[in-house]
This record gives C-alpha cells, sequence and structure tokens, in this order.
C-alpha cells in the first residue's frame, strides 16, 4: 500500500479544481466574455462620452456608473450557475467523490469565476478607459483629467470587490438553494438594496456607499470624487465590511457544503 | 486491519423513517475481487456512497486502508477510484479532458509528463480511444460508462470500487470490463456491485450479500457455490396438481419451478440436498405415476445460491 502520495492537508485538491475550472476560461470562453464585456463598458462609455455635451461630461464617474450596474448583474449571472449547474448535471457527487475537501471545491468555484469576471470586465476595461476618456474630454474640465495611477488601481480594487461580494453570495445561495431562480433573485435582491439603502449603516457597512448614486447633478460618487478629486475614500469601511461579508458567504458556504448529501 | 483493503463496521443508515443499512460489517481483504450482490434496494449503493464520503452514516465506522473515511475522507479518497452507478461528466469536457481533470485530483498519482500517455493507455483499454476529443455531451450510455471505467483507474488506484460497472454495457462491452477486472487482479482491490451473477462467478475471489440492510452471507465465492443445497431438472408428463402441491409441501423442497413445453413440463427442483432427500423426490413421482422423461442434477450456480439465500433471509 502506497502511503506516499497523499493529498495536501491544506484544502485538499484545490490546486487540480482550480486548474479544472479556469480551463474552462480558455479561450472561446474568455474571448467571447472579453468581447461582451468590452462592447457593453467600452462601448456605452464611447457611445455616451461621445455624443455628450459639456453639462452631461461626467468623465470616470460614468466608468464606475456602469462597472455598477453591469459587474453585479454579469456576476449574478455567471457565478448563479456554479453550483446549481453541477448538482443539475449531476457532476457534484462525482466530484467530491475525489480527493477534495469541501472548502476547496468552494474556493475553486469563487476563485475562478472571479478570475474570469475580473479580466476581461475590470482589468481590460479599466485600462482601455485610461487612454480612453481623456482622449475623448472635450473641455478638458476636472471631472475628466487624467487621474493619478495610484487612485485609479484603488479605484479597480474597489471594484474588484463588488465582483468579490456577488460572486461570493451566488455561490453561498448556490449551495443553499437547488434552483436558479432564488440563487439569482437573492442577489438581485442585495444590489437593488445597496443601490437604494434606505439608511447609512447600509452604506457604511456594504460597497454601495461607495459607488452607487445618480448619474446627473453636481454630485458625484463617492468613489469618483476619490478618484479625480483627490478625496479620501469615504466611507472606507465599506470596502472592509464587503470583504468581510464575503468571507462569511465563503464559510456558510463551506459549512453548508460541508453537510450536504450525495 | 493491516490485511484489508476496506473494513465497515457496524454501519446503520437511514434515511428519515427508513432504515437503509442495518449493522452492516464488511471486510474486504487487499488485492481480492469482492462481488457486492443483494436484490435492487438492498443498500448497495448507499454502503458504496457511505465509503466515498458522499452519504454521512447514521452510526458505524468504514476505513479504506486503515483510514476513517469521513474524518480523514481526502486522504481516504486518494487510494480509491470510483465508477458511480450512474457515470455524469461535465459536458463541456472531452473525455480526454475528463481523465486529465481526475488525474489532476491525484497529487502525484501520475506524473505530469506520463499523463498524456496514460489517457491515452486507459481510452485505449476502454475502446475509446477514437472519441478522446469528443466532448462528453455526445456520449451514449454506454460510452460514458467505460468512460467512467477509465476515469476510476486514471489515478492508478489501490482500491476499485465500482457501483454496477456493467450495468449499461452491451456484451461487448462487458467482456471488455471483466477482461480490465481479470488484468488488475492481484494488484488492485476491487470491490464491485453487480446483478449480473455469472460475471462474479467468473471474477470474483469473494462476495457478500446484502439483503434488508444487512449481510446476509459473506465469504469465498467457492463457500457459497458448495452449499446444501442441490437442483433436478425432470421433464414430466401428466403430473397432477396434487402432486406439485405436495412435493412443494415437503421440508426438504426449497424451490419448484415449472414450465411448459408442449404436453410436458419441465420442473426445477431445488431440495435440500441429501441423497435421501433425491430418493424421496424419485419415489414420490413414481408412486404418484408421473411419466419422468429426464431426470437429472444441475451444477450449482452462484444464481442458485444467491436465490437461496435471499430468499431465505426473505422468508427469516
Amino acid at each position: 500500500m502506497s502511503t506516499d502520495r497523499q493529498p495536501s492537508r491544506f484544502l485538499p485538491g484545490l490546486g487540480g479544481l482550480l486548474r479544472g475550472e479556469l480551463a474552462r476560461w480558455y479561450w472561446r470562453r474568455i474571448l467571447a466574455h472579453t468581447v461582451a464585456w468590452t462592447l457593453l463598458v467600452t462601448g456605452l462609455l464611447w457611445y455616451v462620452t461621445t455624443r455628450a455635451n459639456d453639462s452631461e461630461w461626467r468623465g470616470f464617474d460614468l466608468l464606475i456608473h456602469i462597472w455598477w450596474i453591469a459587474l453585479p448583474l454579469g456576476s449574478i449571472a455567471i457565478s448563479q450557475n456554479a453550483m446549481i449547474e453541477e448538482r443539475q448535471g449531476g457532476t457534484l457527487s462525482w466530484v467530491v467523490s475525489k480527493p477534495v475537501s469541501g472548502p476547496a471545491f468552494i474556493l475553486s468555484k469563487i476563485v475562478s469565476d472571479l478570475v474570469g469576471i475580473a479580466l476581461p470586465a475590470v482589468v481590460l476595461q479599466a485600462a482601455i478607459a485610461w487612454w480612453m476618456l481623456p482622449a475623448l474630454d472635450p473641455k478638458a474640465g476636472l471631472a475628466i483629467r487624467q487621474p493619478d495611477m495610484g487612485r485609479y488601481l484603488i479605484v479597480v480594487g474597489v471594484e474588484f470587490v463588488i465582483i468579490v461580494l456577488f460572486v461570493t453570495l451566488s455561490v453561498c445561495m448556490g449551495t443553499i438553494f437547488r434552483n436558479r431562480g432564488p440563487v439569482a433573485g437573492i442577489g438581485l435582491g442585495v444590489w437593488i438594496l445597496l443601490w437604494n439603502s434606505p439608511t447609512d449603516i447600509i452604506d457604511r457597512m456594504s460597497i454601495g456607499g461607495l459607488v452607487s448614486g445618480e448619474l446627473s447633478g453636481a454630485a458625484f460618487k463617492p468613489l469618483t470624487e476619490f478618484l479625480v478629486f483627490g478625496q479620501t475614500l469615504d466611507p472606507a469601511s465599506g470596502v472592509y465590511w464587503t470583504l468581510a461579508w464575503a468571507v462569511v458567504l465563503t464559510v456558510v458556504a463551506t459549512g453548508v457544503f460541508s453537510r450536504e448529501q450525495f | 486491519m493491516r490485511d484489508l483493503a476496506l473494513e465497515v463496521r457496524g454501519l446503520h443508515k437511514h434515511f428519515g423513517k427508513t432504515e437503509v443499512l442495518r449493522d452492516l460489517d464488511l471486510d474486504v481483504p487487499i488485492h481480492s475481487i469482492y462481488g457486492f450482490l443483494g436484490p435492487n434496494g438492498a443498500g448497495k449503493s448507499t454502503t458504496m456512497k457511505i465509503v466515498m464520503g458522499l452519504l454521512r452514516p447514521s452510526a458505524g465506522r468504514a476505513y479504506v486502508f486503515g483510514r476513517d473515511v469521513h474524518r480523514d475522507g481526502p486522504a481516504a479518497r486518494a487510494l480509491v477510484g470510483y465508477l458511480p452507478q450512474q457515470a455524469r461528466f461535465h459536458p463541456y469536457r472531452t473525455c480526454r479532458e475528463v481523465l486529465e481533470f481526475v488525474a489532476r485530483l491525484y497529487p502525484g498519482r501520475v506524473p505530469r509528463g506520463a499523463l498524456r500517455d496514460r489517457t491515452d493507455e486507459l481510452l485505449e483499454n476502454v475502446g475509446l480511444a477514437e472519441l478522446a476529443d469528443r466532448r462528453t455531451a455526445g456520449l451514449s450510455g454506454g460510452e460514458a460508462q467505460r468512460l467512467g471505467l477509465a476515469q476510476a483507474l486514471v489515478s492508478e488506484p489501490e482500491l476499485l470500487i465500482l457501483d454496477e460497472p456493467a450495468a449499461a454495457l452491451d456484451p461487448e462491452g462487458r467482456r471488455d470490463v471483466l477482461g480490465i477486472i481479470e488484468s488488475l487482479r492481484g494488484r488492485v482491490t476491487i470491490f464491485y456491485s453487480t446483478h449480473i451473477l455469472d460475471d462474479v462467478q467468473r471474477v470474483s475471489d469473494r462476495v457478500a450479500v446484502i439483503s434488508g440492510g444487512r449481510i446476509v452471507a459473506d465469504g469465498p465465492v467457492s463457500d457459497l457455490l458448495t452449499g446444501n443445497e442441490s437442483t433436478w431438472t425432470l421433464h414430466t408428463r401428466g403430473c397432477s396438481a396434487d402432486t406439485r402441491a405436495a412435493l412443494t409441501a415437503e421440508p426438504w423442497v426449497t424451490d419448484l419451478d415449472v414450465r411448459s413445453r408442449g404436453d410436458s413440463e419441465i420442473w426445477s427442483v431445488r431440495l435440500v440436498g441429501d441423497e435421501a432427500a433425491e430418493r424421496l423426490l424419485h419415489r414420490l413421482l413414481l408412486d404418484d405415476g408421473v411419466d419422468i422423461a429426464e431426470f437429472h442434477t444441475s451444477d450449482h450456480t452462484l444464481e442458485d445460491a444467491y436465490l437461496s439465500i435471499v430468499r431465505n433471509d426473505r422468508e427469516h
């Protein structure tokens, strides 16, 4: 009997699962997503900014606004399938009969979706916008000037946190529910709640306080003010709280999944 | 525990109020080919799923090479290749990708440089070489079963657990599966369930019969075949219903099956097989004036033994 070929005691199977999940994104899927996100984010950004007059010009505020619509919806649309697809296809029990742990399975789903969404939807679009928006600036005004690179990277990080929240939420709901409806519905409900939060407490304890708001008037979103006007990131607590929620959702997902029988 | 590939102790499993396994014990010796028999719903798949960590036992323990399958699940499963009853795969992967995906879940089992050769060899062995790059969504039931066997073998497991490996296969596929099982004899422990008793008799060293959630017979195949029953076949004419009833009432007759053929009947009579019972049977039929055209004993098959065991268990 061999005893020298044992899986890692820390998250056994994570490497193989992650490689298998990421392989789904090579190359046709990631190319399709790249085209779709570019049309959606950059296309919309270009379309609106090239037709805006001086008073309607929002610069990077528009990019943050588009992201706040597209990233939650895109994350929910993609990740609501992560667990449901495996369960309904009958492959879930097959995979977990291998030397993998429940937490490794959950993490592989979360990480692969994070990578698959973040690269084409945030990293690529952020790079395009960095060059495109100043070039389209009709009057080189304050709100659309070339921002500081460091602050821009922090904004990209905040957008990544949005994906983290909605991916972990969808995967967590996928461990609890057996159908896509409740999984997607709860994700949409959370998004609407964060956008139209009835209380400051929610703003301070979630990412919504940084990125939600109207695309008109004199006020910009707090994240735009941080990026373009050099103000402090306020409420920064929203980022920490959102990451904490993501950790809680991941722990809940692994706990529920570990108790599941097949 | 040292010489056992699989050890099950006091396993209980109930779903709600339905008790599926009742104090089940099982010892599968290393390098044995162990058939697991039982009627539908007897608990075969449930036992295998508990061993694979897919179900939690209500009570009891299972060990794979001494590793507790629930406390040390991934380490135990790292030694096992498992074919579920209904093999399902990610539809977006090709057959080769399925094997590569599975191989990577068993760290160190297949060296990276040998993975391609290993998958090619397995696909060839199970007759899927030409479908290596076809997505699994397009596979027939039999092809999926063959791929299921290949993925169970890809990690070069020390214990192979197969839940009805030949169920969806045509005769050729069934022969191939038996050939693969035979080829692993002495190197891999194989624990498999099936309803095809001829296959069990052909390849198994040992069998366990499960009925009503507990093991009712367990041992080498040869021990089950040398039970104290024998089956006699009689071609008769002019036999009355009274004769049949009288025969069935005899304590030494455990089973009587009658089939009509033209104006005669073929009787298969299973007896508690001592010579006195056979003589008694003979005398009874002659006394009743039954015309016996042919009268011979048949080999005791595993099917005979299995049916007898299951029937006895149900009666008691």
